[in-house]
């Protein structure tokens, strides 16, 4: 860390209890000025929690918050400098776009000339400009949403919080209004925590990703060393990395068996030592073995289903002792989909074997 | 559903104060004094107020209550009146319940209307346009004559059928709120789901609408029943010579006898009686939370 | 077949209901002296009549002055009380939700004179004093049923908003929460101004006999007088209670508060 430079949120140890239930578990955090972090997992798994303690709308059980450096775990919702976007939206129903939009700054005191002002350059930023004596009612729903954006904005706060905003959209203007506002908050280098389920969403937008968990961080990471390296078995379940097998590794520590058959591994690793194997469904290729394949088996195909983009294949692979594995294959178009029943021989490249900790 | 940030305790109490205040001063209070009325056993009316407390205190009113024929007497009179009503009530209501129910939009929004009318029209009003009704030479009367089914009007005000009539008309709203909140929230989508599997329309309701709006069925019985019971007016207006219901002894123990005390005590009864099943209600009325 | 009987039934269960009130309307228009349906003809005299009468105008005033004052001291400690229902938690919550709906469950018969003793209790047997009383506690549950109706209808997570950008929870109250709920106060206090002027059964211990209010003074006059007057003036009452129970249905419906 460079001296001098203070990170804009910092979270150190933040718990939550409701009774005797833990939703956010001594969870540390740290994010840089004009970086946008995610918080992805599924219902439950404390990152609203998190989000709401950072806003000020829930109290920490234990732990510090500091934004900028200045220890907020305490200081009132209205005092933090933050701008929000809810779930719902919330805008203020009777209430022009404009006077939305400006709300913050009246908060804070501003004239009317500077709260015109800025008013106008950020519905600007969020096109939307012309808007300004429209009711939230009048508008389509992607332009409310643009409307919440620019109320969170306009009185630049320290820290933009955005909580689950696309959920209530259809696909296509989901997709759309992702990457319009990815791109936004990076050209106004705003320091954004983004909560979401929605896995695509998280890895499109943020430079890093927390994968949570009940109340736990399992990996906080950059969204393609979450994807292709998940620390763990749970994250390698959550990205879509189903194949995980147990493996052990044997005398020259260089290799592991598994029910794949020897796997080499990348590294050196303690003989005897139990770990996971992980393998994306994709990089399971059916054929003979190319110049960088690591690892070829045989498997009998027990059932596929053509999903539109992809065929999604399973295999049964059998081997004395350890009874049936099942593994996943993802066939893209233009190769040849098995069919039940049938036995085929698939390869495995050495490059995209992953390893984790033992389950 | 969740209020806006921390809220301090004491802002919250400050807030429920003036109200709470209300509720204490012109409830709790009265109340309370007029339990300590009923227990005076040498009040007269007429005396002064610290004469009173200096007087004697004890059950003698209660007891001769319990032992007091004629108004055991009409408090079981009551008691069925307000059977008979909430019966009434029922049939009547059902129906319209029912027709609610399946209705939407601007139709269902004017008959609801039209079914609270007798909650915002003043009591006075319908009494009047019943006792025009049934009177000697009322409508139902002289249509009845007119059409040759009686010779001699029918004595159908100041009895105890204009008093069950002029109820059923009051609480009959009462009941069709309570039933149709109980058969809104029966999902429709088990109903659907009911016919799929075979049931008839009848079947329907008789397996799965009724034991599922039981409930709500259970509260406003026993709403229509507490207020049929404590009805004072409507009786005084339509009901017969003397004192047909329990709070019109009540009511010419203050204005015709001017026994306080005693009246004080069957007030207090009434309100007992009143409270167990109003107790009962709240038990089975599901109140939706704010 | 099935489908005519239950239509008839309806019917009939509709003309039962609006019976006694069309009655009324119809007789204060009629054109004999003596009651009579269906009428000889229609004219407006009964009104000119009725209101001609120093005892109900006087009456209707009277009943104006109580709903008034009652709403006054209502309004504000209801919607106040609403506020902090819904700051509480569940436990809390429930208990003075029952606290504020007491007076719809104690007969009014009883409560009508427990006032009454409590007011000689303690010397103010003042009758406009008690009248104002009895009636502003009537009225109560119906004003926080409704503030507390409004409240729930705001769109999720405004104040929340409201705070995130800056506002202090006075200022959520002033900006957001405030406007938001002003229509459903409004209802509520005009449905509970219709409760106070109809109101009979609570009115009845507590009048001065002088100075009656107007439903009291309609019973009096019935007592000795059989002419339409009094169809007159439960016609003009109609009016007015449906007018406001209109505009009370537009703003927050019916229903909400009746529950």
């Amino acid at each position: 860390m460079i001296e001098g430079s203070i990170p804009a949120l910092e979270l150190q140890g933040v718990t939550k209890r409701f009774g005797a239930t833990t939703a956010v578990d001594n969870l540390s955090l740290t994010v840089t000025r004009g970086e946008f972090i995610a918080l992805l997992g599924a219902s439950g798994c404390g990152k609203t929690s998190t989000l709401r303690m950072i806003a000020g709308l829930e109290q920490a059980s234990a732990g510090t918050i500091r934004i900028r450096g200045e220890d907020v775990t305490t200081l009132p919702t209205h005092r933090r400098d933050i701008g929000m976007v809810f779930q719902s939206l919330a805008l203020f129903p009777h209430m022009t776009v404009a006077d939305n939009v400006g709300f913050g700054l009246r908060m804070r005191g501003r004239n009317t000339a500077d709260i015109e002002r800025e008013v106008k350059s950020a519905l600007e930023l969020v096109r939307l400009s012309g808007y300004e004596n429209r009711l939230p009612a009048s508008i389509s729903g992607g332009q409310q949403q643009r409307v919440a954006l620019a109320r969170a904005l306009a009185a630049r706060p320290t820290i933009l919080l955005l909580d689950e905003p696309f959920s209530a959209l259809d696909r296509k203007l989901r997709e759309e209004l992702t990457l319009e506002f990815a791109e936004l908050l990076r050209r106004v280098e705003a320091t954004t925590v983004f909560v979401t389920h929605d896995q695509e969403e998280a890895f499109a937008m943020s430079q890093r990703v927390a994968v949570m968990q009940a109340g736990r961080v399992l990996q906080l990471d950059a969204p393609t060393a979450i994807f292709l390296r998940p620390a763990d078995v749970d994250v390698a379940r959550f990205v879509g990395m189903t194949n995980v097998l147990d493996a052990t590794v044997d005398a020259s520590g260089r290799n592991a068996t598994s029910a794949l058959g020897l796997v080499p591994l990348a590294t050196l690793f303690e003989p005897g030592q139990q770990i996971a194997i992980g393998v994306r469904p994709e990089h399971v290729r059916p054929g003979d073995a190319t110049g960088t394949t690591a690892v070829t088996f045989s498997a009998t195909v027990r059932s596929t289903a053509f999903r539109g983009r992809h065929v999604s294949v399973i295999l049964a692979l059998e081997r004395r002792g350890l009874g049936e594995t099942r593994i996943d294959m993802l066939l893209p178009h233009g190769v040849m989909t098995p069919r039940n029943g049938e036995a085929i021989r698939c390869c495995i490249d050495a490059a995209v074997v992953h390893v984790m900790a033992a389950v | 559903m969740c209020s806006a940030t921390r809220t301090p305790r004491i802002a919250t109490f400050m807030l429920a104060m003036p109200a709470l205040s209300l509720v204490a001063g012109l409830i709790v209070f009265p109340t309370v004094g007029l339990f300590v009325l009923s227990l005076a056993e040498n009040f007269s009316p007429g005396d002064p107020v610290d004469q009173f407390f200096a007087g004697r205190f004890g059950w003698a009113n209660y007891v001769r209550l319990v032992t007091d024929e004629f108004v055991i007497g009409r408090l079981l009179r009551t008691l069925v009146i307000g059977a008979i009503v909430t019966l009434g009530t029922f049939i009547v209501g059902v129906p319209l319940a029912m027709a609610l129910w399946r209705m939407s939009g601007r139709a269902k929004a004017l008959l609801l209307a039209v079914t609270l009318t007798p909650l915002l029209v003043s009591i006075v009003v319908s009494a009047y346009g019943w006792s025009v009704l049934l009177g000697q030479r009322g409508i139902v009367n002289e249509t009845l004559r007119s059409l040759g089914l009686i010779s001699r009007p029918l004595k159908l005000m100041h009895s105890d059928i204009a008093i069950i009539i002029g109820l059923v008309h009051i609480l009959l709203p009462f009941m069709v709120l309570n039933l149709l909140a109980a058969l809104e929230r029966v999902p429709r989508v088990v109903l659907e789901a009911a016919s799929t599997l075979g049931a008839s329309p009848l079947r329907v309701h008789a397996a799965i609408t009724l034991p599922l709006a039981a409930a709500g069925t259970r509260s406003g019985v026993l709403l229509v029943f507490s207020l049929a019971v404590a009805a004072f007016v409507t009786p005084a207006i339509l009901g017969g010579n003397g004192t047909p219901v329990f709070p019109m002894v009540i009511y010419d123990q203050f204005s015709g006898s001017f026994q306080w005390a005693y009246g004080a005590a069957l007030a207090i009864a009434l309100l007992a009686i009143s409270s167990v099943i109003v107790a009962l209600y709240l038990a089975t009325a599901r109140r939706g939370t704010y | 077949m099935l489908r005519w009987a239950t239509f008839a039934w309806l019917g009939l269960t509709l003309v039962f209901i609006a019976a006694p009130t069309l009655i009324a309307i119809v007789v204060a228009f009629s054109s004999a002296e003596l009651v009579k349906f269906p009428p000889d003809g229609y004219t407006f005299k009964w009104f000119a009549s009725a209101w001609g009468k120093e005892l109900f105008w006087r009456a209707a005033l009277v009943s104006l002055l109580v709903a008034l004052s009652a709403m006054a001291i209502t309004v504000p400690a209801g919607v106040a009380a609403a506020l902090a229902i819904r700051r509480s938690s569940v436990a809390t919550r429930r208990m003075l939700e029952l606290v504020f709906m007491s007076p719809l469950l104690v007969p009014a018969i009883v409560l009508s004179l427990a006032i009454l003793v409590g007011s000689v209790l303690i010397g103010a047997t003042d009758a406009p004093l008690r009248l104002w009383a009895a009636h502003s506690i009537i009225v109560l549950p119906y004003v926080v049923r409704t503030t507390l109706a409004s409240l729930a209808g705001m769109p999720p997570g405004v104040e929340e908003a409201a705070a995130t950008q800056g506002a202090s929870p006075w200022q959520v109250f002033r900006y957001i929460t405030l406007p938001l709920i002003t229509p459903g106060v409004l209802a509520g206090a005009a449905f509970a101004f219709i409760i106070s002027f109809d109101n009979v059964s609570v009115s009845l211990f507590l009048v001065n006999q002088k100075t009656p209010t107007l439903p009291l003074a309609i019973m009096n006059y019935v007592e000795y007088n059989f002419d339409p007057s009094v169809a007159a003036i439960s016609t003009t009452m109609v009016a007015l209670s449906l007018a406001v129970a209109w505009l009370v249905e537009r703003m927050v419906g019916l229903r909400r508060i009746l529950q």
